[in-house]
């Protein structure tokens, strides 16, 4: 925990000495060209929360159970009931040594949108990062992170202010490949609460033949956006392209601008001389993806209306058209693409009871690990249905489509298409 | 409304669940669509999976009562597959819709009239005796050539709803490519096509309870709805048929993992007790839950294959998944051998007769551990096992990787050699397996080893 992470009393406390922190990391950044040692960029997360009190969070996170790892939380209100200093500690345990990795983050709830939890940093981006898992990564835990995919970043891209950066992660060695799935996250996360790895690694039908196995790329600057263009309009990379964050430049007028960079999983690291243009961007984030998952998503949940003389059952399929062709006639590799999508790690968490009802064809009984919603897919080389069924007087929740085809367009198939029925093309790639 | 693109047809097919299941849920799909001609007159699922409070003999079961308020009217669908009885369609010509009144409220009672309508995946229906003699219309689903459902035969009711409903079938509706995986019809744990949708949505369901209600005891009612997401549409007597197999289910999990455990440093994950299963709650449990799935699944599949129907007519369920949760191993018995039964045609007299049983009894070989081939005159028989695989393997892997080999039966080789030797020595036209007729004189030995060896993995394979 950095020395100077201070617990605050109140709303205006907080927000000043933010404003302060922001300005200060701008500052450094254009005069010094780097940051001083011990300060960090603001970091704000959010994560989707279905029924959890801030006041819980000792209990719960004490709940979280891992072999090497023992964590312990610690809340402290502010006057603002809608605001917490929250303190997370991970106790951790290797080769008989135990370390301790301690970071204070700053709860901030919107009443106007209580779904998504807002959390403040200013700890190490590592630390915070790997701290923050903890909170979503238990079964049933009912949080998780928003799941913006790229056609989604580039829309924000549009809509919020400059592009000015850009970052790419397209990791199809990790699903298909040699590499096990979310090998650079911590060593912890493997073994927490989540099933054994369902493939050996020398069991991949890896093949050389692939169009790209990994695309890494990180751009700052002016040229972000006509290499976005550039990329979109190839034939070949933008079958590669999968956006894992875009940074923005925003500003109300000469004095109050802000730098953002928005990662597909939810996090915004930010400095400029505006903290209210901060919120603003995640603000406005926020309410665009609310849109589309209660006006396009969670309207066409399969669930039924009772009417005074019978059922009128609701909803529809999703589906996601795939255009990247590698898992056609080629068995193995999509036994290999269904084990390990559907094996219940991170970042799917659909654990499911599969069927292969076809040469080319996978039913999955599967149930989604962040909440326990009862999905049913039906998988092809071509395309994927996806069955989301309501329970009477349980919150089923739309994210989990989201988090699904985000993470196909990671690590599968950029160019990925999800529609449905009554709302047609939800998400397609850009043209 | 949006343009939808439409996808490739074929999704879900009924592969996995059975035709009626898969008529249920496509009458229920177009019944909700986007620009349903039915949802245009406000139809909308009354009951699925209704029963009449009649006695057995009066009684009707219409898969799926659409009604739609406003005309006050009812289509009375019965899904059918396959047979159709001429008595149970003369119930429905005689079913009043008084009967039906007693579970819905419509806008004019006075007026209130129902339609019987079977819904069919053959256009042979309509030439089927039972509905020459009881002409009910028939309406059929062209799958997979059109995927629409048109009038094949006969004609609706002549009420208000006749013109709407001749028309709207007459004009067929085009079914969307994905249907709503809804309802689950056969619940039995018998050999069902159903049977394996119904463990595994079921067992998918119990860890989705246990992570949706953050709770260690399980309430077989609740589960149901998390099962079927419109467990309130599903008729009274259907419902109790639905609880009384997932009871089943659920204390079938107790039991295994009672066995599982006996002897063993570890205590069971779950207990069926006082009419609920009491449980624990962690990813442990959501692995052994999919263990038990895969299984369970195992042994149903047994259940299912006709092979072993005929070969083991009262194995039950429970016996076929303490076999598979054992691992039989050990010595072959006569259950658990294949008998491939090989007949030859001669193309005169038969001098492999008197050379091989010259007074047509019966001779056995043993050929190795576990493969024994028995022949007379005409008849040949393999008998085919091995001690050393368990009896899963024996049965079922051949069903499976679909093939006989080396691997299965080591001793296979040594079997069809001694076959061919014996063909070999008869002036044979044909030999039999199964449905192939083989002419061994237009083969090279090693040719005929080898079409001999596909024909009995064939016969084995049931095709």
């Amino acid at each position: 925990m950095s020395e100077n992470t201070p617990i605050f009393k109140t709303r205006e406390e907080f927000w000043r000495f933010m404003e302060r922190h922001i300005s200060k990391t701008y500052h450094h950044l254009t005069e010094e060209e780097r940051l001083p040692y011990k300060h960090n960029y603001l970091k704000s997360y959010l994560i989707e929360v279905n029924s959890l009190d801030p006041r819980q969070i000792p209990e719960y996170i004490s709940q979280i159970r891992l072999r090497q790892t023992k964590l312990s939380a610690k809340v402290i209100p502010t006057k603002d009931p809608r605001l917490y200093n929250i303190i997370i500690t991970a106790l951790i345990t290797r080769g008989g040594r135990t370390t301790k990795k301690t970071a204070t983050f700053y709860l901030d709830i919107s009443p106007k949108l209580p779904r998504f939890w807002i959390i403040h940093t200013i700890e190490k981006s590592q630390d915070a990062d790997a701290l923050l898992k903890y909170l979503v990564i238990k079964p049933g835990s009912r949080l998780d992170r928003p799941w913006f995919s790229s056609n989604l970043l580039i829309e924000f891209s549009k809509k919020l202010g400059e592009l000015k950066g850009l970052g790419i992660q397209y990791k199809y060695s990790e699903i298909l490949g040699e590499h096990p799935l979310y090998s650079e996250s911590e060593s912890d996360e493997s073994v927490i609460d989540t099933p054994e790895d369902p493939f050996m690694k020398e069991e991949f039908p890896y093949t050389d033949e692939v169009l790209a196995s990994e695309f890494t790329m990180r751009v700052w600057g002016r040229v972000s956006e006509r290499l976005l263009k550039k990329l979109l309009k190839d034939k070949y990379l933008r079958q590669i392209s999968a956006l894992s964050s875009i940074g923005i430049r925003r500003e109300s007028d000469k004095d109050s601008f802000i730098l953002e960079d928005i990662t597909y999983w939810g996090k915004f690291k930010t400095s400029g001389s505006s903290f209210f243009e901060h919120m603003e961007i995640i603000h406005e984030v926020e309410r665009r993806y609310l849109k589309l998952l209660s006006e396009r998503i969670e309207s066409e949940l399969i669930s039924a209306e009772k009417t005074s003389f019978g059922y009128y059952p609701k909803g529809s399929p999703f589906i996601i058209t795939l255009q990247n062709t590698e898992l056609q006639d080629n068995p193995k590799l999509f036994e290999a693409f269904v084990n390990k999508v559907f094996s219940g790690r991170p970042p799917f968490r659909i654990f499911g009871i599969k069927s292969k009802i076809a040469k080319d064809e996978y039913v999955i009984y599967g149930t989604d690990l962040h909440n326990g919603d009862p999905i049913e897919l039906e998988v092809t080389p071509e395309w994927i249905a996806i069955h989301l069924r309501s329970i009477p007087n349980q919150n089923v929740c739309g994210n989990t489509i989201l988090r699904f085809f985000t993470n196909i367009q990671r690590y599968y198939d950029p160019q990925a298409v999800l529609e449905s029925e009554t709302n047609g093309r939800i998400l397609a790639p850009t043209a | 409304m949006a343009e939808f693109s439409p996808q490739q047809l074929n999704s879900l097919s009924f592969k996995d669940i059975s035709p009626q299941t898969y008529l249920i849920n496509v009458m229920v799909r177009v019944t909700q669509m986007e620009n349903s001609p039915l949802k245009k007159y406000g139809y909308k699922v009354g009951v699925i999976e209704f029963q009449t409070d009649k006695t057995d003999r009066e009684k009707t079961n219409p898969d799926l009562i659409l009604t739609t308020e406003k005309h006050s009217h009812s289509l009375l669908v019965e899904c059918k597959a396959e047979s159709l009885k001429s008595r149970q369609l003369r119930r429905y010509e005689g079913l009043q819709p008084e009967v039906l009144l007693s579970y819905f409220t419509v806008k004019n009672p006075e007026l209130y009239y129902i339609d019987p309508v079977i819904f069919s995946l053959s256009d042979e229906t309509c030439e089927k005796r039972p509905i020459k003699d009881h002409p009910l219309p028939v309406i059929v689903l062209k799958y997979p050539d059109d995927n629409k459902i048109c009038l094949e035969c006969n004609d609706f009711r002549k009420g208000h709803m006749y013109s709407h409903l001749h028309r709207i079938f007459s004009e067929c509706i085009n079914v969307p490519d994905h249907i709503l995986r809804l309802q689950i019809s056969d619940v039995y744990l018998d050999p069902h096509e159903d049977c394996r949708a119904f463990v595994k949505r079921l067992l998918e369901s119990i860890i989705s309870y246990l992570l949706k209600e953050q709770t260690k005891v399980i309430h077989p009612e609740r589960l149901a709805h998390y099962i079927y997401p419109i467990w309130e549409a599903i008729g009274p007597q259907k419902q109790d048929q639905i609880i009384n197999s997932v009871i089943e289910v659920l204390k079938r999990i107790s039991i295994y993992e009672r066995d599982r455990t006996r002897g063993k440093r570890q205590k069971p994950f779950c207990e069926f007790k006082e009419g609920k299963l009491i449980i624990s709650n962690d990813i442990n449990t959501y692995e052994a839950i999919r263990r038990f799935g895969n299984l369970m699944i195992e042994a149903l599949d047994v259940l299912l294959k006709k092979t072993c129907e005929k070969k083991e007519k009262n194995l039950t369920l429970d016996e076929a998944l303490k076999r598979k949760s054992e691992g039989k191993r050990g010595e072959l018995t006569m259950e658990d051998k294949v008998e491939i039964p090989i007949t030859v045609e001669y193309f005169g007299e038969d001098p492999l007769w008197k050379h091989i049983s010259p007074k047509g009894e019966h001779k056995e070989v043993e050929l190795g551990k576990g493969v024994k081939l028995r022949y007379n005159r005409t008849e040949f028989k393999l008998a085919l096992g091995h001690p050393q695989v368990d009896w899963f393997s024996l049965i079922i892997i051949p069903f499976i990787v679909g093939y006989v080999g080396h691997r299965t039966y080591p001793y296979i080789d040594k079997a069809i050699d001694k076959l061919v030797a014996l063909i070999r020595q008869g002036d044979i036209k044909a030999v039999k397996i199964g449905a192939r007729k083989i002419p061994p004189m237009h083969y090279s030995e090693e040719e005929l080893k080898q079409i001999i060896k596909e024909a009995i993995d064939e016969y084995i394979r049931g095709e």
